[in-house]
C-alpha cells in the first residue's frame, strides 16, 4: 500500500475503534461516534459490510470464544498486526498531511 | 418499526443479511431510537438513511460480483430476485419469435383499450372543467302534451323559481346569440351568449380582468355592457389589462368592457363574448327560448331539485298555465351534454373488449405451446431438486416483463392511436370535453395487461408443471406428443379466438352495410353544387322588417346573375344546418289524431329562389313566388309530403286547404303547393311535418343563402361575398359550407364508428387467423416424430396433408359456427345504429364465414405442408 493513498474514513475509524479493545458491531458503531464527535456515524450494511471487507484482507479477526461476562450471540472482532501497521501508517499519513496543512496556513497568515 | 426493517433488509446482499441480519436490526433500532428523541424530520432522515445505506451495499455487490449458473439450483429464496430477472430476460431472448408475438399482441390489446378508454373517459367519467361539477344541473321546460322533450325558458317563469327556489345556490337562464363585431376596419360575426347576472356563479368561474355583470346591469333597459372571452381580448386588444371600460360596438350599438372571461368559461360551445340578458318579469309575451343551469347546494340530489323547481312553478300553473302544458324540468348537466354519444361509445367498448379477449386467449396459446414445448426444461430443473414454487416464480417473473413490455409499447402506440381518433371525429366532440390520458387510464391498462398475462401465462405453467416428473422428463424426450390436456387447451383457444372474431367481423361488416345505407338516402333535394351561408343584417343599422325585406330582394337578384351562380334563395334555416323552429297550426278538416298529441312542425321561411337553388322537388301546385307575402296579397305557404300525410292522410291533396297559426284568430292561409319531404335532420333522422312561409309574411333579419352553381361551390364563395360587400360592407357572410360537407358532417360519427368496428373487426381476424397458425405449427412440430413413424409405414403425403388441415379447420369451424349464432345476438343489441339492415343479413353472414374458413385453410395448410415434406429417415432420428 503506497503511504499516500488515504484509507477509507469508516474504515480508519472501525480500526481505531478496534485499536484499544475487542469489540462486538454495535459497540464499534458507538466508539466510531464517539471518536468523532458525533460526526461519523455508521449505518447498518456499511459497518457490517465494511467488517466483512476487513476481515476478507486479514485486517481484522472474528474471535472465537466471546470474552466472560458477555451476550452469546454477538460476535466480537479484534484488530490483527496487519491491521495495526494499516492503522499506524494512515496516522501517520494523517500527521505528515497536518503538518503540511498547519505550515502552509501559518505562512497564509503571514503575507 | 424493526419489522419494516427487516423488509427493507430485502434489499441488502443477502450474504450480508445472513451473517449480520439481526445485528443490523439491533444497530438500526439504536439509531432510529436518537433519531426519535429529535423528532419527526430526524426518524424520517433515518430512515433514509437506512434505505440508501442497504441500497449501496446492494449495488456495490453488483459491480463485482458475477452471478454462478449454480443459482438456478440455489434453493434459498431472494426478495429482490436480480439473478432470477437476468435469467427470465436470457429465456425470453432465447424464444425472440414468440416473445416479439406476445408483446406485439398485448401491445395492440392495450393500445386499442387505451384510446377508447380514454375517449370514454373524456366524454363520461371525467368532469366538466368548474368546480364541483356534480353539483350542476341543466333546466329547462318540456311539453309532453305537444310531444316536445324540451321548450325552452320563459324568462319570466324563470324569475319566479328563482326567487322560490330553495335547493339551488344559484340558477341562471342562457341564450345564444350572435353579433355583428364592428370596429371600422372590418365586420366579423361573433358567438355571444346572453346570460342572467348569475351565470359565472353557477360555474363557478372567475373572471381574469375585471368583474362580471351585476343585477342593476341585467334589468331591462339597462346600459348596454359586455363580458370579453380571452380569446378576443387576446386578438382584438392585445391582452391589454386596462381592458375594461373600453368600448365595443356590437350589432352597430356600443357596448361598455367590464371585464374578460378565462377560456373555461367557454360553455356551452366556443362563446366569445358575453351580454346581460336583460330580462323583463312584465313582458306582455311568452317567448319560451333560453336553456337553464343550476348550481345545487351540497348534498343536494337533481331529483331533489327538481322537485324544488316544481313547487317553485306551482304558482304559474295556477293562475296562467292551468293545463300545466309547460313544465320544468332538472337533470344532471353531464346528461344533457354526453347522451349522443352513448351508444356509439357502449358499442366501440364492446369492440375492443372483444378485441382484448381475442389478444388475451392468443397470448395464452403462445404461453401455453411455450411452457408445453418448455415441459422438458422445467422436468429437468425439478429433477435436480427445484422447488416447484421456485419454477412458478420464475414463470411469473417472465410473465411480468412481457406484460410490462407490452403494457408500454401499447400504452405509445394508444396515445397515437387516440390522437388519430379525435382528429377523426373533431366536429362531433364537444370542446370542453379533454381527452388525454390520465393515471387512471394508466393504471386501468396495466391492471388490464399483469391480470391477463398472470391468469393466461401461470395457469399454462401450472398445467405443465402440475404432472408427475418422470413424465415431463421422459414425454418430451422420445418424442411423443405428450400433455394431451395442454393440446385441447390450445384448440380450444383457437377456437375461442374464432368464434370472437367472427362476432366482430359480423358487427362490423352490418354496421358498413347501414353505412352505406344510410349514405344512399334520397336528402329529397339536390345536395351536390350547393353552397349555404349565413348574412346576418344589423338590427341597429336596419331597423324595419321592410328594409330587411328589400335587401333580401336585391340580394337575391343581384346573386343570381353572378356567373356561375344557376339560382340563388334565402331560407330560414336550410337543411342539415343543424337549426329548428317548431310551430304548431291548426289545420282545417284534419283528420282525427289517436294519439291527440299535436304535432310540432317545421317552420321556414323562404324566398321564391330557394326552390330552385336547392332543388326542392314540387309534388303539386307551385313553389312561393312573386308576390306572394306582399303586402295587400292573400296569405299563402307551401308544405311537405309529411305534412299533408300527417293531418289530411295518407293519399289526400294538399293544394288549396287551409290552415292557421293555433290558437290566433288570423285569416285562413292557403296552401298552394306540396314540395318532397327534405332530410331536414339528417339523412338518417325522420322527417317531421314541414311549412315554408313567404318571406314578405314573416320577415327575419337573419337569412341563410343557398346557391346552385354550376362549377365547384367552394369556388364560388370569394363572388358571393363580393356582392356583398357591394350592398354593405358591415355585414359578414359566415358559416359558408357545401351542402356536401354539411351531409358529410352529419354521418361523422357514424363513419367513425364504422372506420373504428373496421379496423377492430380486421385486426381481431388477423390475431385469430396468426393465433390458428401458431398452433398448427407448433403442433406439427411437436408431431414431427409421430408423423415420420406413419410415413415409413405407408401414410401418403396426402393423408398427412389431410389429417393436419382437418385437425385445424374442425377447430375453426365450431368456432365459426358458435361466433355466427353469438353474432346475431350481439347484433340485436346494435338494432339502434344498424338502419334497418338485418342483425341475420345472410349475405353479410356467409361473407364472413367463407373469410374466416378460407383463411383458416390457408393459415392450417402451410404448416400441414411442412408435415407432409417430414423425411422419416430425419424425423426418427432425430432423437
Amino acid at each position: 500500500m503506497r503511504a499516500d493513498a488515504a484509507l477509507k474514513p469508516h474504515w480508519f475509524y472501525i480500526l481505531l475503534a478496534l485499536a484499544d479493545d475487542d469489540r462486538h458491531g454495535l459497540a464499534i458503531a458507538r466508539d466510531v461516534q464517539a471518536l468523532s464527535d458525533g460526526a461519523v456515524r455508521l449505518w447498518p450494511a456499511t459497518l457490517y459490510g465494511s467488517l466483512d471487507e476487513l476481515r476478507a484482507r486479514r485486517w481484522i479477526e472474528e474471535l472465537e470464544e466471546h470474552p466472560a461476562q458477555e451476550s452469546e450471540r454477538r460476535r466480537y472482532y479484534r484488530i490483527t498486526r496487519i491491521g495495526r501497521a494499516v492503522l499506524t501508517d494512515e496516522a501517520d499519513r494523517l500527521g505528515r498531511l497536518a503538518r503540511l496543512a498547519r505550515m502552509r496556513a501559518r505562512t497564509g497568515d503571514a503575507r | 418499526m424493526s419489522r419494516a426493517y427487516r423488509v427493507l433488509l430485502a434489499l441488502a446482499p443477502r450474504t450480508l443479511r445472513d451473517q449480520h441480519g439481526a445485528d443490523m436490526e439491533e444497530l438500526f433500532a439504536e439509531r432510529l431510537a436518537a433519531a426519535q428523541a429529535r423528532g419527526n424530520a430526524a426518524v424520517a432522515a433515518a430512515w433514509l438513511h437506512a434505505a440508501a445505506d442497504l441500497a449501496r451495499a446492494r449495488l456495490a455487490t453488483w459491480k463485482t460480483r458475477r452471478v454462478p449458473l449454480t443459482v438456478f439450483i440455489d434453493e434459498r429464496t431472494s426478495l429482490m430476485p436480480g439473478s432470477e430477472v437476468r435469467y427470465a430476460w436470457r429465456a425470453l431472448l432465447r424464444q425472440r419469435g414468440a416473445t416479439t408475438l406476445v408483446v406485439l399482441m398485448l401491445a395492440l390489446g392495450i393500445a386499442a383499450n387505451v384510446a377508447v378508454f380514454s375517449l370514454v373517459n373524456g366524454l363520461f367519467l371525467r368532469p366538466f372543467p368548474f368546480a364541483h361539477p356534480d353539483r350542476l344541473v341543466y333546466i329547462n321546460t318540456a311539453a309532453p302534451r305537444w310531444n316536445l322533450d324540451v321548450v325552452g325558458i320563459n324568462y319570466p317563469d324563470f324569475d319566479r323559481w328563482r326567487k322560490d327556489q330553495k335547493l339551488f345556490e344559484a340558477i341562471t337562464m342562457y341564450e345564444t346569440s350572435n353579433f355583428n363585431l364592428s370596429d371600422g376596419a372590418g365586420a366579423e360575426r361573433v358567438r355571444g351568449l346572453q346570460i342572467t347576472y348569475d351565470f359565472p356563479r353557477v360555474l363557478g368561474v372567475e373572471p381574469l380582468v375585471g368583474r362580471t355583470f351585476t343585477p342593476e346591469e341585467d334589468r331591462p333597459k339597462a346600459a348596454p355592457v359586455v363580458l370579453l372571452s380571452e380569446a378576443i381580448w387576446r386578438q382584438r386588444f392585445g391582452g391589454d389589462r386596462n381592458i375594461v371600460g373600453r368600448s365595443l360596438r356590437l350589432d352597430g350599438t356600443v357596448h361598455t368592457i367590464v371585464g374578460v372571461m378565462p377560456a373555461a368559461a367557454s360553455f356551452p360551445d366556443d362563446v366569445q363574448l358575453w351580454v346581460p340578458m336583460h330580462g323583463d318579469v312584465a313582458q306582455p309575451y311568452q317567448s319560451y327560448s333560453g336553456d337553464g343551469m343550476g348550481r345545487l347546494k351540497p348534498g343536494v340530489t337533481a331529483e331533489q331539485a327538481d322537485a324544488d323547481l316544481k313547487r317553485a312553478h306551482q304558482p304559474i300553473w295556477d293562475t296562467q298555465d292551468k293545463e300545466r302544458v309547460v313544465t320544468p324540468f332538472v337533470k344532471p348537466l353531464h346528461d344533457t351534454f354526453v347522451h349522443d354519444y352513448r351508444g356509439a361509445m357502449a358499442t366501440v367498448g364492446g369492440a375492443v373488449a372483444v378485441l382484448l379477449l381475442i389478444a388475451c386467449a392468443n397470448v395464452a396459446a403462445v404461453m401455453l405451446a411455450r411452457a408445453l414445448a418448455r415441459r422438458r426444461e422445467m422436468g429437468i430443473r425439478l429433477a435436480l431438486g427445484s422447488s416447484r414454487a421456485r419454477l412458478l416464480r420464475q414463470l411469473l417473473i417472465e410473465n411480468l416483463m412481457l406484460a410490462a413490455a407490452g403494457g408500454v409499447i401499447g400504452l405509445v402506440a394508444g396515445r397515437w392511436a387516440l390522437a388519430a381518433l379525435i382528429r377523426a371525429i373533431p366536429e362531433e366532440l364537444p370542446r370542453w370535453a379533454a381527452f388525454n390520458i390520465d393515471l387512471r387510464v394508466m393504471a386501468f391498462s396495466f391492471a388490464a395487461v399483469a391480470g391477463t398475462v398472470i391468469l393466461f401465462g401461470w395457469a399454462p405453467a401450472l398445467h405443465a408443471v402440475g404432472g408427475d416428473l418422470r413424465s415431463a422428463v421422459s414425454a418430451t424426450t422420445n418424442g411423443t406428443t405428450g400433455a394431451p390436456r395442454g393440446r385441447r387447451t390450445l384448440w380450444l383457444l383457437v377456437g375461442a379466438e374464432f368464434a370472437l372474431a367472427a362476432v366482430l367481423l359480423v358487427c362490423g361488416t352490418l354496421l358498413f352495410k347501414a353505412f352505406d345505407r344510410v349514405r344512399s338516402v334520397d336528402p329529397g333535394f339536390r345536395s351536390d353544387h350547393m353552397l349555404i351561408a349565413t348574412v346576418p343584417l344589423s338590427e341597429g343599422t336596419r331597423p324595419k322588417p321592410a328594409q330587411w325585406i328589400a335587401f333580401w330582394d336585391e340580394l337575391e337578384e343581384r346573386l343570381s346573375k353572378v356567373p356561375g351562380v344557376e339560382a340563388a334563395g334565402l331560407v330560414t334555416c336550410a337543411p342539415l344546418s343543424g337549426c329548428h323552429t317548431g310551430n304548431f297550426f291548426a289545420v282545417e278538416n284534419a283528420l282525427p289524431r289517436p294519439d291527440g298529441k299535436d304535432p310540432v312542425v317545421l317552420y321556414r321561411t323562404a324566398s321564391p329562389g330557394y326552390l330552385r337553388a336547392a332543388g326542392l322537388r314540387l309534388r303539386e301546385g307551385r313553389f312561393l313566388q312573386e308576390p306572394d307575402g306582399r303586402k295587400g296579397q292573400a296569405p299563402v305557404v307551401v308544405v311537405n309530403e309529411s305534412f299533408v300525410r300527417t293531418f289530411w292522410g295518407e293519399h289526400a291533396n294538399g293544394a288549396g286547404r287551409r290552415i292557421n297559426y293555433r290558437g290566433l284568430k288570423s285569416p285562413w292561409i292557403t296552401v298552394v303547393g306540396v314540395v318532397a319531404d327534405v332530410k331536414h335532420y339528417g339523412l338518417e333522422r325522420p322527417t317531421r311535418p314541414g311549412i315554408y312561409f313567404p318571406l314578405g309574411q314573416d320577415p327575419r333579419a337573419s337569412m341563410m343563402l343557398a346557391v346552385r352553381t354550376s362549377g365547384e361551390p367552394a369556388a364560388a364563395t370569394p363572388a358571393v361575398r363580393e356582392v356583398l360587400r357591394q350592398m354593405d360592407p358591415e355585414i359578414p357572410l359566415y358559416r359558408v359550407r357545401t351542402m356536401e360537407q354539411l351531409i358529410r358532417q352529419s354521418m361523422q360519427l357514424r363513419a367513425a364508428l364504422s372506420w373504428m368496428l373496421a379496423i377492430f373487426a380486421g385486426l381481431a381476424f388477423v390475431l385469430a387467423i396468426g393465433g390458428a397458425y401458431g398452433v398448427a405449427m407448433y403442433l406439427v412440430t411437436q408431431r414431427t416424430r409421430e408423423i415420420g413413424i406413419r410415413v415409413a409405414l405407408g401414410a401418403r403425403t396426402k393423408d398427412i396433408f389431410r389429417s393436419v388441415v382437418a385437425s385445424g379447420l374442425t377447430v375453426v369451424l365450431v368456432g365459426v359456427a358458435l361466433g355466427l349464432a353469438g353474432s346475431v345476438a350481439v347484433a340485436g343489441l346494435l338494432a339502434d345504429v344498424l338502419f334497418g339492415v338485418s342483425a341475420h343479413d345472410l349475405s353479410v353472414l356467409s361473407f364472413v364465414t367463407i373469410v374466416l374458413l378460407s383463411t383458416a385453410v390457408v393459415a392450417n395448410g402451410f404448416p400441414a405442408r411442412r408435415a407432409a415434406r417430414i423425411d422419416p429417415m430425419r424425423s426418427l432420428r432425430t432423437e
